[in-house]
């Protein structure tokens, strides 16, 4: 039977919400073909995150749980995803997420299977018995729309393109568990990590809140580049830690060093669809908007009534955003309704 | 040591994108160079600086990619070398891959290949990668810092940022990098250094030339639309003063039942 296999890193114990779109077009199109859908799963102690996986409806996950899955090492990685695909019989198209490490593995596993790979789609559909694929080209400026002819067929799919995707209530009874063989061993790997520094982590991609910030945080002279004492950032991270958000940026303040990579939302950082996302000082170019354009509400404040994000916002505020965000934090400060007030 | 650093000429992103028989057609249209291969340019030259060796700058395209290589030359690179074909192949980063390999085994492996993150006009990060895997190289993405260790055994450290986590790690070389904005601020040639690279000789090979056979791609191009995110009603929140404006987004919050 044609199968459609989907490949999920799990870092911790939960389930990366970003890989929800992955699992629903995967189904989606085995759906089409008529066939199954096969989750391949890599991490370390992934129990919790197999339990949920199972509410998806997929009709299999082959599990790797190790030590050696810990951290991301491209050679034991791949070395691994060999090892469980080559017995699987009937592969039509392999679905990687569109980040580094999904990138990294479906490029070197597309040499391995002499295939090639659509990296970067939005959308894929059967047409004319062929996967159709939909990219952004020319920094998001086009959309290119490809046929893959060989078979497997691989693609990077970015998170959300549809969009967050609601956890089903009922599970696939049938969804069958298979513990694979671990094909590596610390032999394989060619690098050894002296040092990691954890502190820069964000909860960007599963955030149901999120603070934006944008070059009009710059427009005063209040601390500049890498000051936390920035006034702009103080009242971000004050509003997200009083919403129980996260703080996002636009390219500019990361470029320009106010706040670190991991903050920053675009086709050039994280893709995100959270419920509520408020737009401060950003003005809205194309490639933040294809960061943030499927959040449930977009909010935007702004001193340029022409900027373009209100084009794209459900709500405005026409103001600066050193004399509105105070004001917002002062009515939320005193107001004792808010859920979890820090 | 011997080092190649990878550098592409790209479309103008506001330019247009043609597809004629299922194909992508070259453009004529002016090109810059891809921005994170400054980024590279810049891990490979200091590079040279600090451990010395041999430096290639190599590129694949029509002959719009020789600017991108003078400028290579102008920043201290020692040799230049393109290989002529469609720019179209950057497209199926399989097929360029391919034609890397040809090219890399032509001019002779080197101990570290430098190469950008990512291609903005054809939203393409996988090339090296693949070009890594083809070559049974190590392979790093997005490093930040890059420190020869020991030479007899071909140690490095390098620092890179994967997931959020930011690491320090050793490895060996021959190894193929991608570069990180965070290595460094690219430098700019000078105008002396320029006019001098514009005199330089670019080494140019034919696909024939690096024995690279009649190229098939396995993707199709069907369509290419521009693109522009749906417009959506925007409701402003009124208010004379920025305390009324903000009361009046705390009664949307709360409507839309977020607080």
């Amino acid at each position: 039977m044609k199968k459609v296999c989907v490949f999920i890193y799990c870092k911790s114990s939960n389930l990366p919400s970003e890989i929800l779109d992955l699992l629903s077009k995967s189904i989606e199109i085995a759906h089409q073909i008529g066939g199954t859908v096969t989750a391949v799963v890599l991490g370390k102690d992934i129990n919790i995150a197999i339990n949920e996986l199972m509410n998806y409806f997929l009709d299999e996950i082959i599990v790797a749980d190790h030590e050696l899955f810990e951290n991301y090492r491209q050679e034991i990685f791949i070395g691994q995803l060999i090892g469980m695909l080559q017995d699987q019989q009937d592969i039509e198209l392999i679905i990687f997420p569109n980040n580094i490490i999904g990138k990294e593995l479906a490029g070197s596993l597309s040499v391995d299977l002499q295939t090639n790979i659509i990296e970067g789609a939005f959308d894929i559909k059967i047409v004319d018995e062929t996967f159709t694929c939909k990219k952004f080209v020319y920094s998001n400026k086009k959309i290119l729309i490809i046929v893959c002819e060989k078979r497997p067929a691989i693609v990077t799919l970015h998170p959300y393109s549809l969009g967050k995707w609601v956890q089903p209530e009922e599970s696939n009874k049938h969804c069958k568990i298979i513990k694979s063989q671990i094909f590596i061993s610390d032999k394989d790997l060619n690098s050894t990590i002296c040092e990691q520094d954890v502190s820069q982590i964000t909860n960007l991609s599963s955030a149901s809140i999120v603070i934006s910030i944008g070059k009009g945080i710059s427009d005063i002279n209040n601390g500049g580049k890498n000051n936390p004492e920035n006034l702009g950032l103080q009242l971000a991270f004050r509003l997200s830690s009083l919403l129980n958000g996260v703080v996002g940026a636009s390219r500019s303040i990361v470029d320009e060093g106010f706040i670190d990579y991991e903050h920053q939302v675009g086709l050039s950082g994280k893709i995100i669809a959270p419920d509520l996302y408020i737009a401060c000082g950003i003005s809205g170019s194309i490639q933040h908007l294809a960061g943030m354009i499927n959040s449930k509400i977009i909010i935007a404040i702004n001193t340029d009534p022409q900027a373009p994000i209100f084009t794209y916002s459900h709500y405005g505020v026409i103001g600066n955003l050193f004399e509105i965000l105070p004001a917002l934090i002062q009515i939320l400060e005193t107001k004792v309704e808010i859920r979890g007030l820090p | 040591m011997k080092s190649i650093v990878f550098v592409r000429s790209i479309n103008d992103v506001d330019g247009t994108l043609t597809i004629k028989d299922g194909q992508i057609i070259d453009s004529e249209e002016s090109t810059e160079i891809n921005p994170w291969d400054l980024y590279a340019l810049e891990a490979a030259i200091q590079c040279k600086e600090n451990y010395g060796g041999e430096l290639i700058a190599l590129s694949m395209g029509t002959d719009r990619s020789v600017k991108s290589l003078r400028r290579a030359l102008a920043l201290g690179c020692d040799q230049a070398v393109l290989i002529n074909c469609s720019d179209s192949y950057f497209y199926d980063s399989t097929l360029a891959a391919y034609v890397l390999k040809k090219a890399i085994e032509f001019i002779g492996k080197p101990d570290f290949m430098f190469g950008g993150y990512i291609y903005t006009d054809v939203n393409n990060s996988t090339l090296l990668i693949q070009l890594a895997r083809l070559l049974n190289y190590r392979f790093i993405s997005l490093a930040t810092k890059l420190f020869l260790l020991d030479n007899s055994n071909q140690t490095i450290s390098l620092s890179r940022r994967i997931n959020g986590i930011q690491e320090t790690i050793q490895t060996k070389y021959p190894i193929i990098l991608t570069i990180d904005k965070g290595f460094s601020e690219p430098r700019y040639p000078s105008f002396m250094a320029l006019q001098k690279a514009s005199k330089q000789l670019i080494n140019l090979y034919s696909l024939d030339e690096i024995k690279f056979a009649t190229p098939k791609s396995g993707v199709k191009y069907i369509d290419v639309k521009p693109h522009e995110w749906s417009k959506i009603h925007c409701e402003y929140v009124n208010g004379i003063t920025p305390e009324e404006k903000a009361n009046n987004l705390y009664s949307v919050l709360k409507s839309k039942g977020i607080i």
